[in-house]
Formats: C-alpha cells, sequence, structure tokens
C-alpha cells in the first residue's frame, strides 16, 4: 500500500541561505492489512513524511506511491482517514457540524453521513459537546474530535499522527480499542507516536527515524533479551544480597531493586531467590523492547 | 468518487451567506435608512446615480472580502490537511468557493436596487451594472485568488495593485504629465480595471474580450498554482 523510495526532503530558506534536510533517502514498504508504527524524536523527519504521504509536500528526491499511485492522485480519488498531529479545525464551526462538513467533503450521502457522525460521536464520547464550538473545547475532547473526523470515512489508508496526545488514560486505552476495531485484510494503518508504549501495543511493525532517516524496524511482539530489570519484593528477604549481589536499591521505592543480567543469568538468580523463601511480588523490564531499541536507534545516528 | 466536492456547496453557501452575505445585507440597509432620511428630489434621478455609486464604493470592499484569503488562510492555519485529505481536488473545491463569490457579487445591484425600491417606489434593475460588477469580480477577484495561492497578504497586495494601477490610470488621462515608460509599462501589465468602473462608457467587443480573457487568465493560473504547487510548500512540515 505504502511505498518509499529513497525519499529526501530539504527545506532551503527564500534566499537559500538555510537549507534543512528533513528527510534523507528513506526507504519504506507498508503492506495492506498492517499497522505501521513510526516512531521517533522531535525533528526526525515523521510530519514531514506523512506529509509526503498525502502529497502536502513534494520529495527533493525519491518517490512515493499510494497503492501504486502518486499520493495526490489516490488521495483525491480513494481519501485517507488522516488525523493532524496539531487538529486545526476553524474555531467558529461548532462540533456536529465540523462532522458533518468533513462527511459532505468525504462525499458520503447525506444518510449515511447521518449515521456515521451519530456513530463517531458516540464512539469517542462527544455527543454532549455537539453544539459546542471548536474553540470551547478542551484539549482532550479537541483530539477526540480529530479521530472522530478521521474515522468518519471507511478509507483504506487511516493515519494518526500522535493520536493519543492530550487524551487521558480512559480516552486512551478507547483509543486502542478503536485501532483494534479498524483492523482488516485490505487496511492499512500508519501511527506516528512519541508514545512508544502505545507504539509496541498497537503496531505490528515499528519504524525508528532519527535524523530524517528510518534506523531501524522493530518487528512488535518479540522477546527481551535481558538488560536492565526492575525487582520488586513482599518483604527484604537475606537472600537478596545472594542471588543478586548487584541489586541496587531504587531511592524511595519499598522493597524495589534495579538488577540486569541476561536472561539465563536473571532465571537462575530469580530461582535462587525464590529458593531462599522471598516472595516476588512483581519482575519486570526496565524499559520496553522498543524503548530499548528506540534509545540504542535514536544513540547510534547521533553526531 | 467525485473530486468536485458538490455535497459541501451548501456549507460553503452559508459561509459566505454569514460572512459577506452580511456585509451586503449592511450596506443595503444603510443605502435604504440613508435614502429615506435625505428625501431626494427628485427621486427617479437620484435612484441610478446612487445605484452607480453605492455599487462603485462597496463593490470594492466586497470583491475584497469575496475573495481575501480564500486559499492562504487554509494554508496559513493549517485547515487544509483535513480538508484535502479526503477525496477533494484543491483546484475544484478553491474553483467553487471562487464562483459562488461570484454569484453573491452578482446579487449586489438588485440588493441595493431593492433598498432604493423600498425608499423610493418601484425601482428597475440596472443590468449593466450586474455585468460590470461581475467583470470586475473576474479582474480584481482573480487576482487576489492568484495571489492568495502563493501569499498571505492577499488581499493587502490585490488592493495596492487596484490603487496603483487608479493612481497611473488618473495621471495618463492627465494632459500636463507624461508618464515615464516604466510605470506606461506597469500601467499595461496591470489588470484592466479602468474598463470595468461602473461609470466607465461602454466597453468596446476587444475591450470584453482583453478583459475576460485578462480576468480567465488570472483564475487559471491560480487553478495551475493549486495543480501543481503543493499545499504544504513553502514552509515547515
Amino acid at each position: 500500500m505504502i511505498e518509499l523510495e529513497n525519499v529526501s526532503k530539504t527545506y532551503i530558506s527564500l534566499f537559500r541561505s538555510r537549507r534543512v534536510e528533513a528527510l534523507a533517502g528513506l526507504t519504506l514498504s507498508v503492506a495492506r492489512g498492517e499497522v505501521f508504527g513510526i516512531a521517533g524524536p522531535n525533528g526526525a523527519g515523521k510530519s514531514t513524511m506523512l506529509s509526503i504521504l498525502l502529497g502536502y509536500l513534494r520529495p527533493t528526491a525519491g518517490q512515493a506511491r499510494l497503492d501504486g499511485h502518486h499520493p495526490r492522485r489516490y488521495v483525491e480519488q480513494s481519501g485517507v482517514s488522516y488525523l493532524t498531529e496539531l487538529v486545526s479545525i476553524p474555531p467558529r464551526w461548532n462540533l456536529e457540524s465540523a462532522l458533518f462538513r468533513y462527511a459532505a467533503l468525504s462525499n458520503l450521502p447525506r444518510h449515511v453521513a447521518r449515521e456515521r457522525v451519530a456513530l463517531a460521536m458516540e464512539t469517542l464520547g462527544l455527543a454532549e459537546h455537539r453544539k459546542k464550538q471548536v474553540r470551547q473545547l478542551s484539549k482532550g475532547n479537541l483530539q477526540r474530535l480529530g479521530i472522530a473526523q478521521a474515522l468518519l470515512a471507511d478509507s483504506d489508508l487511516v493515519i494518526f499522527d500522535e493520536p493519543t496526545h492530550g487524551l487521558d488514560p480512559v480516552w486512551t486505552q478507547k483509543f486502542r480499542d478503536i485501532v483494534t476495531e479498524l483492523r482488516r485484510p485490505s487496511r492499512t494503518i500508519l501511527i506516528a507516536s512519541h508514545n512508544l508504549d502505545e507504539l509496541e501495543r498497537l503496531a505490528d511493525r515499528v519504524g525508528i527515524m532519527s535524523q530524517g532517516r528510518l534506523q531501524r524496524i522493530v518487528t512488535a511482539g518479540g522477546a527481551h533479551t535481558g538488560g536492565a530489570y526492575r525487582l520488586v519484593l513482599a518483604q527484604p528477604v537475606p537472600g537478596l544480597a545472594e542471588a543478586f549481589a548487584d541489586a541496587i536499591t531504587v531511592e524511595g521505592r519499598a522493597n524495589e531493586y534495579r538488577v540486569s543480567g541476561t536472561l539465563e543469568e536473571l532465571n537462575e538468580r530469580l530461582g535462587r531467590l525464590l529458593a531462599s523463601g522471598a516472595t516476588i511480588a512483581a519482575f519486570y523490564p526496565e524499559q520496553s523492547r522498543l524503548e530499548t531499541e528506540f534509545r540504542a536507534a535514536v544513540k547510534d545516528s547521533g553526531p | 468518487m467525485s473530486r468536485v466536492p458538490i455535497r459541501y456547496l451548501p456549507w460553503m453557501l452559508r459561509d459566505l451567506l454569514l460572512a459577506q452575505g452580511l456585509v451586503l445585507l449592511a450596506i443595503s440597509i444603510l443605502i435604504y435608512v440613508v435614502t429615506i432620511r435625505i428625501d431626494p428630489t427628485p427621486p427617479v434621478q437620484f435612484g441610478p446615480i446612487g445605484v452607480m455609486n453605492v455599487v462603485r464604493q462597496s463593490s470594492l470592499i466586497l470583491v475584497l472580502i469575496c475573495t481575501g484569503s480564500i486559499v492562504s488562510a487554509d494554508r496559513g492555519l493549517g485547515y487544509y490537511r483535513s480538508i484535502f485529505s479526503r477525496p477533494v481536488s484543491p483546484p475544484l473545491y478553491y474553483l467553487q468557493r471562487w464562483l459562488l463569490g461570484a454569484l453573491l457579487m452578482a446579487t449586489v445591484v438588485p440588493a441595493y436596487s431593492l433598498a432604493f425600491s423600498l425608499a423610493l417606489g418601484r425601482f428597475p434593475i440596472q443590468w449593466t451594472l450586474v455585468g460590470r460588477i461581475e467583470l470586475f469580480y473576474l479582474l480584481l477577484g482573480g487576482l487576489i485568488f492568484l495571489i492568495s495561492t502563493i501569499l498571505r497578504s492577499d488581499w493587502l497586495l490585490g488592493l495596492m495593485i487596484f490603487m496603483l494601477h487608479g493612481a497611473l490610470s488618473a495621471f495618463r488621462s492627465s494632459p500636463s504629465f507624461h508618464l515615464p515608460a516604466f510605470w506606461e509599462f506597469v500601467y499595461r501589465i496591470f489588470p484592466p480595471f479602468h474598463l470595468v468602473d461602473v461609470s466607465a462608457s461602454p466597453l468596446t467587443g476587444p475591450q470584453l474580450t482583453h478583459v475576460l480573457l485578462y480576468g480567465a487568465g488570472l483564475v487559471l493560473a491560480a487553478l495551475a498554482v493549486l495543480r501543481w504547487r503543493p499545499l504544504g510548500a513553502g514552509g515547515r512540515a
């Protein structure tokens, strides 16, 4: 569905005094049916990449294709469900009319528009705010409106740029449920986010971008291969020092320790700890696997 | 799927009526109030001249508010991102919006005539003025439309060009003043606003062709820019 081939984008100021290389030789392929995450620090080139995919920007070099077509041609024929990073909707529109407007722009017949708008408002919990002007909405409600307008059309390509920005934990969880429901074999879902935990939960693969390059692609769901972990005991036991000689107490957290090692070493030590009569309350990686990969990728690409 | 946003037409019309339409209504009411207060004598002579004067004064403002920021506001404020991720062609979307402006301008003379009718009794619509104001919209509205596809200060630049043209036109018509070659060149490449002034003499065939081709050229150039220049160009993503 998405093909980026050696795409570069350089912003050049009016008098050519400044050049900013936002993308440098980006090559990526995302198939139908896939949920693909894009992670990267600020300025990594994520939004530039999405703008090129929607035909809002033209690459300086290389080419982008959506379902084999030029992005603009694909978008104007099929439409893309798109949530922008900063939700930009005219502030004087009211919430319900904004959704009807976007439904009309999506070319939905009136009766279909009514159903989709009602469903989107119900799904995103916006019905009680339907008559409010956009400028009266809180950050969270505005973000939910942004998601709602993206869900109106039944597009084969869905792009979410920072979808949970400003959402509370309840709506963050609901958004995850929405993405799960949106999955289908013919649909590609692209999610750009700073929230690595969210990407790890939602995406099949995550591309880590830094300095305009795709540093690596991580397949979600893989096992951890060791590293730093947190160990939480129900109560202190003398056997801890014996099993984990290198355990470091986490400041301000009762019975919580930082331990590290390979998976084999950790399993063997945990066995000894349990044998000494300890009750383990929790044991979890200090960083998620994606976070570990992210840190490594960003560090590798550093100056 | 259609790329012409026909289903969005009622929303565009609503926006236009709520903004530009209200201005037109306000001017019409003002005409009515002023006319009945000054008690013109004789009223039949006052009417046509009154309409012409009010059209001349207000058509500039109405064209500016009908076309000002037509594209640049959506680009500058980022609204285009949610609009054109849908199956909508930017040139056709803005052409539809620009044509609605032309439709509103066509109601200017009838609206003023209605106001005069209410104040003075039966008052006929001057259809030649309707044509003149449409040609004025074609030139100035087309110019602002074109500028708006590239720059944010579209209406201001359009107004400056219009005023500079007016000043050059005044100098040219003065027998004691000879316009330097450069300014003569500028005058000639500017849109022929002098031909579409409401008080100008009737247009000859070649003059009308000149106005129509110039205006159509401006609109086509605006559509070409919208077709070939990505909406996100000219700034950071």
